[in-house]
């Protein structure tokens, strides 16, 4: 391919602006790795800002000691196995009925909205709070994965994607003697590798990042999630009545660094499964020579 | 008529454990929004709380500030709606012409970095380097010899505030979603138009633009249904007095209403107010996607 | 579109039905996830139990329970939250079995009680908020504790009454004794002036005895460079977006923030809009002026402010006589010249200041109208006091209360504070320190003594304690108030009225705009009696009538 003068010129601004985008979305996190490795009182006074004052290992030594932290990663991991899994499994299942045209498949439309109307209304936390002890999976993994078991988004997006794939395929697969699932699983799944990767990885992300769920539906604060611990630790306190004990307890919690290690521990997993999942998306353009 | 003797029964039978779930978990609990035209009391429960009709619906007009907060909320939302949907689809596109295999990769990583943050850490974070006195934003725009912004303290600065820093929190998130379409269109057609001494800019506007239509749509038309949730998280954490001109939104009003004392009356007939005309706003769309562009959204 | 809607109400319907069908199921057999309350309701267990002469039931009776656990307890191996030192001494003692149905994190108490509450389901006892208290009371859920109160233990109900009767008063409906007051330490935690002492020497001033001495420290530590980097950094007072931190100064001009108070004809007032609120502002829209006060105060709350204190910008903090701990602490830490003492709140003019003190109840003990034995809380508050507050036996401390590891005291089910516990904490200590005696210590007096020990010997790490605890401790200037009894009273001391809860947010958002914009001086001082009388009109002589008609019925 030839690169004429404008198109290097544009190569080197995009490269900056990009560059500058990215160093903007990481100063945070290089701030809140900063003062996990600073010492207490630096971080304390708000004295560092992006590299350590006073290094030392010691909020990572604490956090690896304390069981709270690895036993709310545990349950978390817990949680996004099986919540990714029913997720993923709903998601595609829902989605291949509802990409169907309407004069193919009557009912779509009002399957469609039936879904659509559960992201708009919501009966408020009391009676979702009756309806999880009612089905008896209050304070266990389950309440946390069954209430938003049916991602109305994702389901969305996958419907989208599908429709988006060749009509002859389906058809070749009916002709071939196929029936519905038999086409699903064979010949829509395996094509739509780009859009199941893209939507796993907002699906792992919910399940890691909900905390609130967590917080009330667990009947015990050692089966926390590890964002619903975390919370525990980052929430703010109400200063306008603080007593005795809790001053006691500021003191305590009130320390940065371990707060920082925590975060920063807390989101390292799932960083990393970012560019593991990443190999997936770029598959889609050498799947595209198939369409046609 | 081959499809014809593909029967539908199957679509049900796929259907069935979704609807189930849904049933249960999301429309069971929607028996709640009675609260909204109750006298809702925790210890007496649904069954013996009095009814009070429209009551607080008319108690939330009455409120002096109802329509200040309802102005806030519309004017952070809908920015935040186009900031949401402008960045991340450009940076998409620049993403896609990168060659640089490593460094695409790496940009994608880090610009979804802000989105693993909560609003309580970068609450902390954004009122450091928006000082006016010691911040690193306003030591840049001393440089140019501006003189120091109190941008989380002045009412003219605060909503631009919350609309750019949410869109640098959450803008990595939609750009994924925009990469993975384009990954989905046909490098055939790139390949054609490339015969047709296309360029870039026109190979963009005219083969990659509507080729990402479909999903431009239906994001923007899904944050339709959000349009009165400008933020709670983000805005309570950022907020103060100073700006509640400005920044008061009808989350955070609702929720002080609650401080006070568990207020359920108000707040269940707020949410039903948001979600009715999150309804009123998706259907229209859904129906002009339709009409206009025979296009069924969902 | 319409058919649509309409079908998904019906299926609400259809959904709701088919719920209430399982949830009577669920009432036959009890599932144990969903531990339901009736499954071991106390009246089948316990109703064939008396309590003999000694307070034992036999068999013993077992009571459901709803708990939060702090961060800081560990139980040890094989124990859990109801097998610990305490619920078994419970068993022991008194027959009583807990059985805890589930815990949360302190922060969201709150949150899940208010849903145990919606949901219909509460345990036989546990910590209700004001709020929570009145609804049950009002719903005719609670047991009268009236006569279990009377033939109560001593030490019970002594520690109820120790700050006064308006603990246990607010926990009575028509003479009703409905719940046991969680009673707090209101006046032991009010707010006294923290000053950099190091800074004060440096300068050479005296230390406060008027306004006008607080004022002119303010000044010098704001103008005369007390960090002694030869940069205008530095700010005299510490005040935060929510005005936590200026109790004690408007309390010096005889104003009190947000609460009731009675007027000359004995009928209750706002404090918020006296004119001694309009004098103080003023001031501090001039302190504001000479830029004694950070101008960005108004993004800060009190952990953004103290961050300034950690790092040596603040010279001069009004707050409770246990900030010694945080954030004090950490600027002793961070700066080896800090110091910091307690000095008694300052008064304007020729009258003593005296300071504002709330109810300060942490929450109200209620127990489930079907409970038999409601006098078993009693019993149980009684172990409380004698563990917590009366023991000197040091394998009994180990036990019961802390044995280095963890605070095994929080393990407890039913607990109160007494009132100046830690004023009277440091008057025994400083004794001990003095003499060198320890032998009238209890064992938690003990843990304060060899932490000023530790900080005479040069442990800085432990300055707060000393801070607090010592001879020159803040705890003295408790003391001082207490002999003095400096204190004006919030009279009001119920939950939030209607009109309160209705218009409270409104009326909170907008005094709280109006007085940082007249700090800022973004407003001048006279919009003070216009927003008096904004307030009066936008609900607040709805809520004042309200509140007297309470005070006159009480």
């Amino acid at each position: 391919m030839h690169t004429t003068r404008s198109q290097q010129a544009f190569q080197i601004i995009n490269f900056i602006i990009l560059g500058l985008l990215s160093i903007m979305c990481i100063l945070p996190l290089i701030h809140i790795l900063a003062v996990s490795f600073s010492s207490s009182a630096a971080a304390t006074g708000g004295a560092v800002k992006l590299w350590p004052i006073g290094f030392n290992w010691s909020s990572y030594e604490y956090v690896i000691s304390s069981n709270r932290f690895l036993n709310s990663l545990g349950i978390t991991f817990q949680r996004v196995l099986l919540g990714g899994l029913v997720n993923m499994i709903l998601i595609v299942i829902t989605a291949y009925p509802l990409s169907k045209e309407s004069e193919r498949f009557r009912p779509r439309t009002f399957y469609a909205w039936f879904f659509l109307l559960t992201i708009l209304f919501s009966g408020g936390l009391i009676p979702i709070f009756m309806i999880i002890r009612e089905t008896g999976i209050m304070g266990s993994i389950w309440a946390l994965v069954l209430p938003g078991a049916v991602p109305v988004f994702s389901i969305i997006l996958m419907l989208n994607f599908f429709r988006g794939l060749p009509r002859d395929l389906e058809e070749a697969a009916f002709i071939d003697g196929a029936g519905h699932l038999n086409t699903l699983f064979r010949v829509y799944v395996p094509l739509s590798l780009p859009a199941l990767a893209t939507i796993s990885l907002l699906t792992i992300v919910g399940h890691w990042n909900a905390w609130f769920d967590g917080l009330v539906f667990m009947n015990s604060p050692d089966r926390y999630p590890l964002q619903s611990y975390l919370q525990t630790i980052i929430i703010q306190q109400d200063f306008t009545q603080m007593t005795e004990q809790d001053i006691k307890k500021m003191q305590l919690i009130s320390d940065r660094t371990i707060k920082s290690a925590q975060i920063f521990l807390g989101s390292l997993p799932i960083l990393l499964l970012y560019p593991f999942l990443q190999k997936y998306f770029v598959t889609g353009i050498t799947l595209g020579s198939v369409k046609e | 008529m081959k499809r014809s003797t593909i029967s539908n029964i199957p679509l049900h039978l796929l259907l069935l454990p979704a609807v189930i779930i849904v049933l249960i978990y999301s429309y069971g609990p929607m028996f709640g929004i009675v609260i909204a035209f109750q006298n809702f009391i925790p210890a007496k429960g649904f069954l013996e709380s009095s009814w009070v009709g429209l009551k607080h619906f008319r108690f939330i007009l009455s409120l002096s500030d109802t329509y200040e907060v309802l102005g806030n909320t519309l004017f952070i939302s809908v920015m935040k709606i186009i900031a949401g949907l402008v960045v991340p689809l450009t940076v998409s596109l620049m993403l896609n012409e990168v060659r640089q295999r490593f460094f695409k990769r790496s940009v994608q990583t880090l610009v979804y970095l802000p989105h693993f943050l909560s609003w309580v850490i970068l609450g902390g974070v954004l009122i450091d380097i928006l000082s006016p006195s010691s911040g690193i934003v306003n030591a840049v725009l001393g440089l140019f010899g501006i003189e120091p912004i109190y941008f989380l303290g002045d009412n003219r600065w605060f909503p631009y505030v919350l609309v750019f820093s949410d869109v640098w929190k959450e803008f990595g998130f939609s750009t994924i979603i925009y990469l993975a379409a384009l990954s989905g269109i046909n490098p055939a057609l790139y390949e054609a138009s490339l015969m047709d001494g296309a360029g870039r800019l026109r190979q963009t506007w005219h083969i990659t633009l509507p080729g990402m239509r479909p999903i431009i749509v239906v994001l923007v038309t899904l944050s339709l249904g959000n349009v009165l949730n400008a933020g709670f998280e983000q805005v309570f954490n950022l907020y103060s007095p100073l700006v509640y001109d400005s920044g008061d939104i009808i989350d955070t009003y609702v929720y002080r209403m609650g401080l006070i004392s568990a207020q359920y009356g108000p707040a269940t007939a707020i949410g039903l107010f948001k979600s009715v005309i999150s309804l009123g706003l998706i259907s229209s769309t859904y129906y002009l996607a339709y009409r206009l562009a025979n296009y069924r959204i969902f | 579109m319409k058919n649509r809607v309409k079908s998904a109400f019906l299926l609400v319907i259809l959904a709701s039905l088919m719920l209430s069908a399982c949830s009577k199921n669920n009432d036959a057999s009890p599932s144990e996830s969903s531990s339901g309350t009736s499954s071991v309701s106390p009246s089948e267990s316990g109703s064939s139990s008396v309590a003999p002469s000694d307070g034992k039931f036999d068999p013993p009776i077992t009571l459901t329970t709803v708990g939060t656990v702090a961060p800081t307890v560990k139980y040890a191996s094989g124990d859990s939250v109801d097998n610990n030192p305490w619920t078994r001494e419970y068993e022991k003692r008194y027959g009583i079995k807990l059985k805890t149905l589930w815990t949360v994190d302190d922060s969201q108490w709150e949150t899940k009680t208010n849903l145990m509450i919606g949901t219909g389901d509460i345990p036989d006892f546990f910590k209700a908020s004001p709020a929570q208290f009145k609804q049950l009371v009002d719903a005719d859920l609670l047991a009268d504790l009236t006569s279990a109160f009377e033939s109560a233990p001593d030490r019970a109900a002594k520690i109820l009454t120790e700050g006064g009767n308006a603990a246990l008063d607010s926990a009575k409906f028509n003479g009703k004794l409905m719940a046991i007051p969680f009673t707090g330490a209101p006046k032991e935690g009010s707010q006294m002036v923290w000053i950099r002492t190091d800074w004060l020497q440096k300068l050479s001033l005296p230390e406060p005895k008027t306004m006008d001495d607080l004022l002119k420290i303010i000044d010098a530590f704001t103008t005369q460079d007390p960090d002694g980097n030869s940069k205008n950094d530095t700010f005299g007072l510490a005040v935060d977006k929510d005005f936590t931190t200026l109790k004690g100064f408007f309390n010096g001009y005889h104003a009190y923030y947000d609460i009731w108070i009675k007027d000359a004809e004995g009928k209750l007032q706002y404090s918020n809009i006296q004119p001694e609120m309009k004098t103080a502002l003023q001031k501090l829209q001039e302190l504001f002026k000479k830029k004694q006060i950070d101008p960005e105060f108004g993004t800060k709350d009190f952990s953004k402010v103290a961050e300034s204190i950690v790092s040596s910008k603040i010279g001069v903090m009004f707050n409770s006589p246990y900030a010694g701990l945080y954030p004090l602490q950490s600027n002793v830490d961070q700066d080896p010249k800090a110091e910091w003492k307690a000095f008694p709140i300052v008064s304007a003019d020729s009258q003593p200041a005296k300071n504002q003190t709330a109810l300060g109840v942490l929450g109200y003990w209620v127990v489930k109208k079907e409970v038999e034995h409601p006098e078993a809380l009693f019993s149980m508050l009684d172990l409380w006091v004698e563990m917590f507050y009366e023991n000197k036996d040091d394998a009994l401390n180990k036990q019961f209360i802390n044995d280095g590891n963890t605070e095994i005291w929080q393990m407890n089910k039913i607990a109160a504070y007494r009132a100046f516990k830690n004023a009277d904490q440091r008057i025994k200590v400083t004794h001990a320190l003095e003499t060198k005696d320890t032998s009238e210590l209890t064992g938690d007096d003990k843990g304060v003594y060899d932490k000023i020990s530790a900080f005479q010997a040069g442990d800085r790490k432990l300055w707060g304690w000393n801070a607090i605890f010592g001879a020159e401790g803040s705890m003295g200037v408790t003391d001082q108030y207490r002999k003095n009894n400096a204190y004006v009273s919030d009279e009001f001391i119920a939950a939030p009225l209607p009109a309160m809860t209705e218009r409270g947010a409104d009326i909170g958002k907008f005094m709280n705009e109006r007085f940082t914009k007249i700090i800022y001086g973004a407003s001048s001082i006279d919009e003070f009696d216009k927003f008096v009388s904004d307030w009066k009109q936008r609900g607040g002589d709805a809520i004042t009538s309200e509140v007297n008609d309470w005070f006159a019925n009480r």
